[in-house]
């Protein structure tokens, strides 16, 4: 494996191939891209190419699928904050190399080499302030992610059971750093010693909230799953035509009277005499009854128009209809092509020449198998239609 | 007291004034409630109607049942289908959560138990989709989801979805049964 020569070389290879690093990218959960579609569609089939980002370890084959490579993965994913590995292991190494710069620093003789280790120390400081504080984020928004979206209860359960093990392990490594800060006088790291100690208690309260809300959310899952089971228990006893001896759902149905498992009442009401009587509205209404209830007929109101003597005369209609089929069967033993053949067809009655096409349509759509669609076109005075022959 | 007749309405045809809800006025009528739940509470129960409080919702029930228990026992059972067919589609299906329909057809079209479960939700369907349009429409008219973006037909359960699992909470199943395993 080849490495890129300097930074530039990184930043063009990584500009030029943007189309491909995004596609694998976006698809880093679930491999699609094989080789030949790679070059096909975002290498410009340019072998060479593909070449390159293999040497270089951007990309690597996994499976016949073309895959981003682990440390381009990580790096994009920390850097865009989408990761789902929370890195432990980082902040430790921070925490072993401030100890063993800070022992150099004892060792070193010049003020010079002391100056130097000192910068480091410094350095790491800050990173270890960083990565904490993004150890945190990180954790945060995978422990919501885990509860929103995944819709596998044991699945759930178990992730949120390691996220709580990370939480863990970030807060035994915030006080590891709290302790080594601690072991040196005061004004030794210099300014960046309170600002890093702010981030770390922060990120420890930080912890202590996710603490309880693992716990929320266990409890919940926990909730819910029970919850989920008990509905099928009951769903089986009621399939079963049980339920009404094996569950207490009768007496739970005497004592609760929930409106909501009744029928939707309708509410009438009478109207008043006074309003009746006493209005010009009310007296319309009570015309309106009063035919009603003289004539029940005249309630049940008639709708569209009447039918005509046409409608109700016994003369048969009679329709021309013309049959596919036999059509067809005439084709097939005709050596012409179909148009000309409908064309030429003497029918018994007369037929206009767009309802012969509209029979050419549809013989070509109905019978294909019968037929043999030939590549060569014709033209007639007003369309273009392929030359189609009986098989 | 305010809005007596509006909230009559509502809860006497077995509705629900939700917490949650994205209409401000069912939600400005809940909060009204709550503070005076007392004063609402006598008002009704002179006609008949005993306001109850759940978690996130009112509803009415009533001191005398008008309809027989076999009518109320169906009912029951056509919801305790509906509710498990969504907690199979989703365990965590509960007040707040979002949905889009075509996610419980995709969700159907990948899982055999919830194909079967949906083909068994309404007689004489013709299609899963027609299934779940209907399952959507109920839920609905029941106020248990209301739609909250129409352009994506994203949905979210409101709080009146407690009610129904307050009831499946409430039923005790006898010893023997418990004992027995279920599928």
């Amino acid at each position: 494996m080849n490495a890129f020569r300097d930074i530039d070389a990184l930043l063009l290879a990584i500009t030029r191939e943007k189309p491909i690093i995004r596609f694998l990218f976006t698809g880093r959960k679930a491999p699609s891209l094989r080789q030949e579609e790679a070059l096909e569609n975002f290498l410009g089939r340019d072998e060479r190419r593909l070449g390159l980002l293999l040497e270089h370890g951007v990309v690597r084959l996994s499976d016949d699928f073309l895959v981003l490579e682990d440390t381009y993965l990580r790096f994009f994913e920390e850097v865009l904050e989408v990761n789902e590995e929370i890195n432990v292991a980082s902040v430790k190494q921070h925490i072993d190399a401030l100890c063993e710069n800070i022992d150099l620093w004892l060792t070193a003789g010049t003020e010079v080499q002391k100056g130097r280790f000192m910068a480091e120390v410094v350095r790491i400081l800050r990173n270890i302030g960083l990565s904490t504080q993004r150890n945190v984020i990180d954790l945060k928004r995978n422990i919501d992610s885990t509860y929103k979206n995944e819709r596998d209860y044991a699945l759930k359960r178990k992730r949120l059971e390691q996220l709580d093990v990370k939480r863990e392990d970030i807060a035994l490594l915030v006080k590891e750093a709290e302790r080594v800060m601690g072991e040196r006088p005061a004004g030794f790291f210099g300014d960046v010693a309170g600002e890093v100690k702010l981030q770390l208690t922060e990120a420890y309260h930080n912890l202590l909230e996710l603490d309880r809300q693992i716990i929320r959310y266990l409890n919940k899952i926990e909730a819910e799953q029970k919850l989920v089971e008990k509905v099928r228990r009951v769903k089986y006893l009621k399939d079963q035509l049980v339920w009404e001896r094996q569950t207490d759902v009768l007496f739970m149905l005497q004592t609760h009277r929930p409106a909501f498992l009744e029928k939707r009442p309708k509410y009438g009401c009478l109207p008043s005499l006074e309003a009746v009587t006493g209005s010009a509205d009310g007296l319309a209404a009570l015309k309106e009854a009063h035919a009603a209830l003289r004539h029940p007929a005249l309630k049940q109101k008639t709708v569209g128009l009447p039918l005509t003597a046409a409608d109700l005369s016994r003369t048969p209609a009679v329709r021309d209809e013309l049959s596919t089929w036999e059509l067809r069967s005439a084709f097939l033993g005709s050596s012409q092509d179909l148009m000309s053949f409908i064309e030429g067809y003497r029918f018994s009655a007369a037929v206009a020449p767009e309802n012969r096409l509209n029979l050419f349509c549809r013989i070509a759509s109905e019978y294909p198998e019968d037929l043999r669609i030939g590549p060569e076109l014709a033209e007639s005075a007003n369309y273009c239609y392929p030359l189609i022959y009986a098989r | 007291m305010i809005k007596t007749k509006e909230i009559f309405e509502i809860l006497s045809r077995g509705g629900f004034i939700c917490q949650d809800s994205a209409r401000t006025e069912n939600k400005r009528l809940y909060d009204y409630m709550e503070e005076h739940f007392e004063e609402y509470k006598a008002y009704y129960q002179g006609i008949g109607f005993v306001l109850e409080q759940g978690n996130g919702y009112f509803h009415f029930s009533r001191e005398e049942s008008r309809a027989e228990l076999a009518r109320r026992l169906t009912t029951l059972g056509v919801w305790i289908d509906r509710l498990d067919f969504v907690k199979t589609f989703h365990g965590g299906f509960t007040a707040g959560c979002r949905f889009t329909p075509s996610a419980i057809t995709e969700a159907i079209a990948a899982d055999v138990e919830l194909k079967e479960k949906a083909r068994r939700l309404y007689e004489g369907q013709r299609s899963v989709k027609a299934a779940v349009d209907q399952l959507m429409d109920d839920l609905l008219k029941a106020g248990f989801i209301e739609l909250e973006n129409e352009f994506e037909q994203r949905y979210r359960v409101t709080s009146a979805f407690h009610f129904l699992e307050d009831l499946v909470e409430m039923l005790t199943i006898t010893e023997e049964e418990e004992n027995e395993t279920v599928k």
